[in-house]
């Protein structure tokens, strides 16, 4: 059996928990807050806007720290993308999802210390933390602070563009947390993903491609 | 008084006779219909500053009247003296103008221009208001609207404007008037009172205290609730067949239906309301990509196990 690597330290996996915990009160929260009805009270408005405040706080919060420790600890590297034969590489990656899962062939790209992520998950995390996170968490500052809102756009009210981008980038960012949960399935065996992230300590695969 | 006009409605403050002194001046140059108030009368009432001082509450009363408001006011074809009947021909005009007794609906009952706006109804909610139960007579319409300024026509293209006009007649009573020093600072019992309400003053700029301090009934609009009996649940508003849609966005909502027939381009215009401003179209994307994201999930999921089971045989 190949040796277990140790992939993550205790403050990554804290954060991860953390964030995910924020997430899903967030995701809830959220759609209570957007499809409010009052024959069909699923969280009490006001509740949920008090969760919604706090959990969204405590997610920008933890934001910054997560920034923080990956500039302190060099966890930023992870994500400074490799751009020699990119495309090729994030194609070979999405090859394996889309059929070379099903024929039992090896995955394309060995995990280590240094190199976490595959091309695929390495482009998508960089656009998820680096974009669309900052994203959601500025528009939802200005939601919770409204009055720091342009008082009009393009002739409309100012607050509605804003309130457009949070629920379209929540919506995209639900998505991508749906698609995380199941790919973390896809490890050495189906929980061993989430062990890790627990344990910090991977479990390789049978076999590796790179 | 006929029966089936409250009394509240009946009684003018005091204040209200004002207008009366310049009808006399009016009716002494026996003017025509005029587009604002006769000369005569503008030339004492047209003074900011000419008032007296009650004896009995000590409170300074105004006896002026903006001749400019009035003459772009619904009231601005009117003569002084057509609502002004005493005797004014005197000057210094007689004590007794004091106790003219004015009445909106002396007028504007059974008046078939105005019945569109079903003004029976009004009377009959204003009685069952907070200002009448619990002041009485004491309580008239001239202490919400001003008669010589009042102008239901008026152009307002935007919501804000509507709510500005609507709130700053219960500021006008209900807010304090510290506006200097530390007590300018102080919270006010009307902040005091709205301290369960989330993002109060943004509230307050964006949606009218009736809102909140009337019925759900469109034929209440007058009938103003009090602090305990008035809405305190966020949902009757921040939801898709919200409260507001026959409130403060009634008579929109109608303007954009035959217009547009788009409900929520009204509400987009002027303000996103969480859990009323919904893109229709957004969210039946955001429900087929959802439906499509766990479909394809839970076809992989299939395909693996399949897999699986396979290379285990």
């Amino acid at each position: 059996m190949n040796r277990r690597i140790r992939l993550y330290p205790f403050w990554l996996r804290a954060w991860h928990w953390s964030n995910a915990a924020l997430f899903v009160a967030l995701i809830v929260s959220g759609v209570s807050l957007h499809y409010a009805d009052p024959s069909f009270p699923w969280i009490p408005f006001r509740i949920a806007r008090s969760l919604h405040n706090v959990a969204g706080i405590a997610l920008a919060a933890l934001y910054v720290a997560f920034v923080g420790g990956n500039v302190l600890r060099g966890g930023w590297r992870q994500y400074a993308p490799d751009t020699t034969r990119l495309l090729d590489r994030m194609r070979r990656q999405g090859a394996y999802y889309l059929w070379g899962v099903f024929r039992g062939e090896a995955h394309p790209f060995q995990v280590t210390p240094s190199r976490r992520f595959n091309p695929l998950q390495q482009m998508t995390y960089l656009v998820v933390m680096g974009v669309a996170l900052p994203l959601l968490i500025a528009t939802g500052l200005l939601l919770l602070f409204p009055q720091a809102a342009p008082e009009r756009v393009l002739g409309a009210g100012g607050v509605w563009p804003v309130a457009v981008a949070h629920s379209v980038v929540a919506f995209l960012l639900t998505l991508f947390f749906l698609g995380h949960v199941y790919l973390a399935t896809m490890g050495a065996s189906i929980l061993s993903g989430a062990r890790g992230m627990i344990t910090g300590w991977h479990e390789p695969h049978e076999g590796h491609g790179q | 008084m006929s029966a089936k006009t409250p009394h509240a409605i009946r009684r003018p403050r005091r204040w209200a006779i004002a207008p009366c002194v310049a009808g006399a001046f009016a009716l002494l140059a026996a003017a025509p219909a005029l587009a604002e108030p006769a000369p005569e009368c503008v030339r004492c009432h047209g003074m900011s500053t000419l008032g007296y001082q009650d004896r009995a509450s000590g409170a300074v009363v105004s006896l002026h009247v903006d001749a400019d408001a009035y003459s772009t006011s619904n009231h601005a074809d009117l003569d002084c003296v057509a609502c002004h009947k005493a005797q004014y021909g005197d000057y210094p005009h007689a004590d007794a103008v004091r106790d003219e007794d004015l009445h909106c609906l002396d007028c504007h009952t059974d008046d078939e221009r105005l019945a569109r706006f079903k003004l029976d109804e009004v009377g009959e909610s204003f009685a069952r208001s907070v200002h009448v139960t619990r002041h009485g007579d004491a309580f008239t319409c001239f202490d919400c609207h001003d008669a010589h300024a009042f102008d239901i026509a008026r152009d307002r293209d935007q919501v804000a404007d509507v709510v500005l006009d609507s709130n700053a007649i219960c500021l006008n009573c209900h807010q304090s008037t510290e506006t200097v020093g530390m007590a300018a600072l102080a919270p006010t019992a009307l902040d005091v009172a709205h301290a369960w309400l989330p993002n109060a003053s943004l509230h307050r700029r964006h949606v009218r205290c009736l809102d909140c301090h009337t019925p759900d009934d469109p034929a209440a609009s007058h009938e103003i609730l009090a602090a305990e009996d008035a809405r305190r649940a966020c949902v009757d508003c921040h939801t898709a067949d919200s409260a507001l849609l026959t409130k403060l966005y009634r008579h929109r909502v109608r303007e954009e239906r035959t217009r547009a027939g788009f409900i929520n381009a009204t509400v987009f215009n002027d303000a996103y309301i969480i859990g009323m401003t919904r893109n229709v179209a957004l969210d039946r994307a955001s429900v087929a990509a959802f439906v499509a994201a766990l479909t394809l999930i839970a076809a992989h999921a299939a395909a693996r196990w399949r897999a699986t089971r396979k290379a285990g045989r």
